[in-house]
């Protein structure tokens, strides 16, 4: 007589035959495409050298791009860094020193601006590599105010009238100093900043979304979290340095008001509008608020205003900004599409 | 000769601590209780101060009535804010930072679109001073101690001695169990953010006419609030109030022999040097609560 085993087991080998599942598709980093694309047409197509309002949104938007960047990767770990001013502060007064002092090469304006915010952030990343959630806001806020005291305090970096009369940087002996080429520059560096932060995201972009979705689980699978967060304090401070740079590069001068603490929540607000999917988040967010905010609010207290009720629109309705909800609209539909029953589940999985 | 400036320190930072207690308290109780970090208390701050002046100069109130009339109305728009704003996304630590720094930034806009950017006529009553052989006590400052002192006394007798008092540190203790136990947050929370506002309404309507009343006041008293409770431990009362005065004490001992702003960037520097030995601040909780 057949055991109850034997008479089972064939059943439920005939009943439930092994589902082939098809390995993942790889992701096409569209974002990333989309954002290098356009900086590349910008550096190359000719713009049009009367239309001056536009060249200087243009530049307007490629000048703070950097510092977007910078609130972007802090984001990718789910941190609000508003310490943003202060990078580019020690980015600008470095360039604003070696233009001074040492040479106006463009190269070594950019190198300055670069590695030098991107070694003083290390001291300040061994505090907040510890911090979590909205520990790491607040102290990121006092870190922008130490940085504005430290530089408003020193006489070298000319307390608070700042150092004017900059040199326009050169490329071998041509002056890079006209509003277009000036433009051209800021485009470049932030194409520098952009492909940076995607190469930063490509190698350590798994580690930064397991920490940011189950930092214990990422542990117990033997992810070091401290590294992580310090290699992305160090980035985000160096793609901040580069608009810091573009900043006294508009402006020859470094002036510590350029830097202000509060100047930090424009750029956050421009990643929280712009969303935190992929680069293109920030970019679009950049954009975005630069030209409402010159087209409708030119005087500060509108731009505050309009700055303050976006912040308000995009966490009460569009909490992952406008590319995280298009992303999650898509990935929705694709979904249903695909599988009627499984619509709205797992849509997170494919924002990415 | 130094005993004397010591003292003359000690009293004016004793002043500047109170204020700054009753300040962080109640940003620090919006964080035991919701677990949100409101953006907006530095602009409650000047609201308090700005309803203050209106009080007075448009209803011709007298300066303790406008004061507090200052403080309830602000404590209005603190419970209307968390019912529409944060109220729906209460659970979003970083929405509710976001959502509240927008309505700060509103704040300080619609200020300052109203009053203009300036610093608006509005002085304290008492301008007379005490004079102890070389001591100069201004009286404005004694009130503004005694009235801090009496508004961190009225805040722990309501913690502590009262029932509402104990649903809010039951709801701040654990959210599940104490809503499991009938306590309703849509009704304790607004509540929260109200006695919180005014709180720094009372802070603002007491000090600002004592020294100015613009709008970047909001601002300053934002990284007060922060500096304070990141000093003090998030989330911990006793710590904020601790941190306040000697903060507070600090300020005003630095200030006596060093410029301003060199004293500000010492003690801040100070702050973020304590947090790599103590990254909870003295008294905080475990940062993954916060």
């Amino acid at each position: 007589m057949p055991s109850q085993t034997e008479t089972v087991t064939p059943v439920l080998t005939t009943t439930t035959p092994p589902r082939r599942r098809s390995a993942p598709r790889p992701r096409v980093p569209w974002g990333e495409l989309v954002v290098v694309v356009v900086l590349v047409l910008l550096l190359l197509l000719p713009l049009p050298a009367n239309d001056l309002q536009l060249v200087s949104q243009l530049n307007h938007v490629v000048t703070v791009l950097g510092a977007a960047l910078s609130v972007y990767v802090m984001m990718r770990l789910k941190l609000l860094h508003f310490g943003v001013p202060a990078f580019m502060a020690i980015g600008a007064y470095a360039v604003a020193l070696t233009g001074l002092h040492l040479t106006s090469n463009l190269v070594v304006m950019v190198l300055a601006s670069l590695v030098v915010p991107a070694v003083a952030a290390v001291p300040f990343g061994l505090i907040t590599m510890r911090l979590r959630g909205t520990y790491f806001a607040l102290v990121t806020f006092l870190i922008g105010q130490v940085v504005y005291l430290l530089i408003v305090a020193t006489e070298a970096l000319g307390g608070t009238d700042g150092l004017p009369g900059l040199p326009a940087p050169t490329w071998g002996d041509v002056v890079l100093a006209d509003q277009v080429t000036t433009m051209r520059v800021g485009v470049g560096v932030a194409l520098l900043a952009v492909l940076l932060v995607i190469a930063f995201t490509a190698v350590s972009g798994r580690a930064l979304d397991s920490l940011r979705s189950n930092e214990v689980l990422a542990g117990s699978l033997g992810l070091r979290d401290r590294p992580v967060r310090l290699g992305a304090f160090v980035v985000s401070a160096a793609v901040a340095g580069l608009s810091g740079f573009l900043v006294v590069n508009t402006l020859t001068t470094a002036h510590p008001s350029s830097f202000s603490v509060l100047s930090g929540v424009d750029y956050v607000a421009y990643v929280v509008v712009g969303g935190w999917g992929s680069v293109l988040g920030p970019a679009i967010g950049t954009a975005l608020l630069v030209l409402l905010t010159s087209q409708f609010a030119s005087e500060g207290t509108s731009a505050s205003a309009l700055l303050g009720g976006l912040l308000i629109l995009t966490s009460l309705f569009l909490q992952r900004g406008l590319t995280g909800t298009v992303a999650h609209l898509v990935a929705t539909v694709r979904r249903r599409r695909s599988d009627p029953r499984r619509a709205g589940r797992n849509a997170d999985d494919d924002e990415r | 000769m130094v005993t004397l400036t010591l003292t003359q320190a000690l009293v004016n930072g004793l002043a500047l601590g109170a204020q700054y207690a009753v300040l962080a308290l109640g940003f620090s109780l919006v964080f035991g209780v919701l677990n949100v970090i409101n953006f907006a208390h530095g602009g409650f701050y000047m609201l308090g101060g700005y309803f203050t002046f209106s009080a007075m100069s448009a209803a011709g109130l007298p300066y303790v009535v406008a004061l507090l009339v200052g403080a309830l109305g602000v404590a209005v728009v603190g419970a209307v804010m968390e019912l529409v704003l944060i109220e729906p996304i209460v659970d979003n630590h970083e929405a509710t930072l976001t959502v509240s720094l927008g309505f700060f930034l509103v704040l300080t806009a619609g200020v300052t679109a109203l009053y203009g950017p300036d610093p608006v006529p509005v002085e304290f009553p008492v301008s007379s001073v005490l004079r102890f052989g070389g001591l100069y006590i201004p009286v404005a400052r004694l009130i503004v101690i005694a009235v801090s002192v009496a508004a961190v006394a009225a805040l722990w007798f309501l913690l502590y001695r009262t029932k509402y008092g104990l649903a809010l540190r039951a709801l701040s203790e654990n959210r599940e169990v104490a809503t499991m136990q009938g306590l309703r947050p849509r009704t304790f929370f607004p509540l929260a953010v109200a006695l919180s506002a005014g709180l720094a309404a009372l802070a603002g309507g007491l000090v600002t006419p004592i020294f100015t009343l613009e709008p970047v006041v909001a601002q300053t008293a934002l990284m007060t609030s922060f500096v304070v409770v990141v000093l003090g431990g998030l989330g911990s009362l006793v710590g904020a109030a601790g941190a306040a005065v000697a903060f507070g004490i600090a300020e005003a001992v630095g200030g006596a022999y060093l410029s301003g702003s060199l004293t500000q960037l010492l003690l801040f520097a100070a702050v973020l040097a304590l947090l790599l030995v103590r990254p909870t601040g003295l008294a905080g909780r475990r940062l993954r609560d916060a």
